[in-house]
């Protein structure tokens, strides 16, 4: 991988910016809008890999991303959000002023010297950003009591791995990238079913508004 | 030649920031469907006040009397400081001196709000104290970001020393704006922070601590308020997009960088009545997380460049 440092660190600020933002977004629309934007940066990344590998492979892998990640997943997502008038996803276990000092500890600990095994740790400014956004999507998988901010959250977590790995020089093939979106397309396929068993069972698919005669078998 | 930047200045922070009220008014009017007042009715409006006679409560000190010229004068002090076409290196532009001359101007309004002892002055000034103090953390660590990445902390010289960042600096730069544009939002009274159009009593805050002005000191407390959204505004967009500030004092490159500025602060402008037509007002105990949130994203983004 010989992109120049400018490249990746455009590519890791444009995935870690919008998974700092998921934390503070109230709209699950606002959630898909910056899963979105996420998606279009790690195409942005493949596309820009398979310039500098020359490798075609690499642009077919940029173009499904783009098709499953930034399309196909938003719309089923949105479609989700509205079957189940999900709009907002506001209750969370801590409080906004306590996520973010949370969020600022992650991302200092992510420059931390523990991350420094990674052999081109502090040779590429990106590389802690990209780990920032992966512990970021997670602690928004934690912190948030809506499903819909659980799916994006392991959606935007994926996409942290994959431009991490892509940054660590571990080689892209078009049937990896391939079997990752795959792997997409069936999680939102078991995401939606799991919703609906949710929803039928206990009325609700946010934790702090579960029926709670509902949660024991009959 | 110098001096002829510093008169430019203060021409360009006076004389355009009533047409960028005029602007914002227009667009969210537009977007409301209406055809709304002329970009130009502001400055109707200040000649309407300055012609007009005043009235004054005799329980007014001479700080209710004062603060509107202090207030201005503030005003006219910063921008001497800002990056506006130009870079520029005064006293004035240090990022601490732009802080405490934000807050004294802030301290005099609010003074000036509670000296006639009418109790929608006070809760104005109550609450403009609590916002200002919230505001202030986060508009100071902003600064101190953008200043960690230029290499300096004079205003004035920022926009240069940021075309030459690395790209490392990308990313606690976006965070840093993102916090100093929750403090524009903040100190200048707009949304969802305060509504700058409403005198419900419940929802005032700015408009609070100016209601017993009248005539020539009611228009320099507006004005001075214009001023400052123009100065918030030079600032945000110098150092976003820190392109086309002129390198000479020559007539061309003085009239391209001004050309270049003006199309900026549109921009700006109208970013700021899309942000304040699309979202609610904040209740005002839900303020302190949204300026909780701003002084945090500065800390992270120091975080990224510390680290």
């Amino acid at each position: 991988m010989h992109l120049p440092i400018l490249s990746l660190t455009i590519f890791a600020a444009a995935v870690y910016l919008p998974a700092l933002a998921m934390n503070i977004a109230r709209k699950n629309s606002t959630l898909v809008l910056l899963y979105i934007i996420q998606s279009i940066a790690v195409a942005g990344a493949l596309l820009a890999l398979s310039y500098d590998a020359g490798a075609a492979g690499l642009l077919y892998a940029a173009l499904l991303t783009i098709a499953v990640k930034a399309v196909m997943a938003p719309a089923f997502l949105l479609r989700l959000i509205k079957r189940y008038d999900a709009r907002f996803s506001t209750a969370s276990y801590l409080n906004m002023p306590l996520s973010l000092l949370a969020l600022s500890a992650v991302t200092a600990f992510s420059y931390s010297s523990v991350f420094s095994v990674i052999p081109i740790f502090n040779r590429s400014p990106s590389t802690p950003l990209l780990i920032a956004s992966i512990f970021s999507v997670l602690f928004l998988m934690v912190n948030r009591r809506g499903a819909i901010a659980d799916i994006v959250g392991v959606l935007a977590f994926e996409n942290g791995v994959v431009l991490l790995a892509a940054f660590l020089g571990v080689e892209h093939s078009f049937a990896l990238e391939f079997a990752i979106t795959f792997d997409i397309a069936v999680w939102i396929a078991i995401a939606s079913a799991f919703l609906t068993m949710m929803y039928r069972h206990y009325g609700a698919i946010e934790t702090a508004i579960l029926s709670m005669t509902h949660l024991t078998e009959e | 030649m110098e001096w002829i930047t510093y008169i430019l200045q203060i021409a360009i922070v006076l004389g355009l920031s009533p047409m960028v009220i005029g602007l914002i008014r227009k667009v969210k009017a537009r977007m409301q469907t209406r055809v709304g007042a002329s970009v130009f009715q502001p400055y109707r409006d200040l000649a309407k006040l300055f012609r007009k006679d005043e009235v004054i409560s005799e329980d007014a000190s001479w700080v209710f009397r004062s603060a509107p010229y202090i207030v201005f004068g503030t005003t006219v002090a910063l921008a001497l400081g800002i990056p506006l076409i130009s870079p520029l290196s005064t006293p004035l532009g240090d990022i601490l001196v732009f802080a405490y001359v934000i807050a004294t101007g802030a301290f005099f309004t609010a003074l000036a709000g509670i000296d006639t002892g009418s109790a929608f002055g006070g809760f104005g000034s109550s609450r403009e104290m609590t916002i200002a103090a919230l505001t202030e953390g986060g508009l100071i660590l902003s600064l101190f970001a953008i200043s960690l990445i230029a290499g300096t902390t004079n205003l004035g010289l920022m926009p240069a020393a940021l075309l030459d960042a690395s790209g490392r600096a990308l990313a606690p730069l976006l965070l840093a704006l993102a916090a100093f544009g929750i403090a524009l939002l903040a100190e200048n009274a707009r949304m969802p922070v305060d509504n700058p159009a409403t005198h419900l009593e419940l929802t005032m805050v700015h408009e609070a601590m100016i209601l017993e002005y009248s005539g020539k000191r009611l228009a320099l407390m507006e004005w001075a308020s214009y001023n400052k959204l123009l100065i918030f505004i030079a600032i945000f967009v110098n150092i976003l997009m820190p392109w086309g500030l002129a390198e000479s004092f020559a007539i061309g490159a003085q009239s391209s960088a001004l050309a270049i500025f003006l199309v900026k602060v549109t921009v700006a402008a109208s970013a700021i009545a899309l942000i304040e037509s699309s979202i609610a007002k904040l209740r005002i105990f839900r303020v302190p997380d949204l300026l909780i949130t701003s002084f945090v994203l500065s800390v992270i983004g120091i975080l990224i460049i510390v680290l």
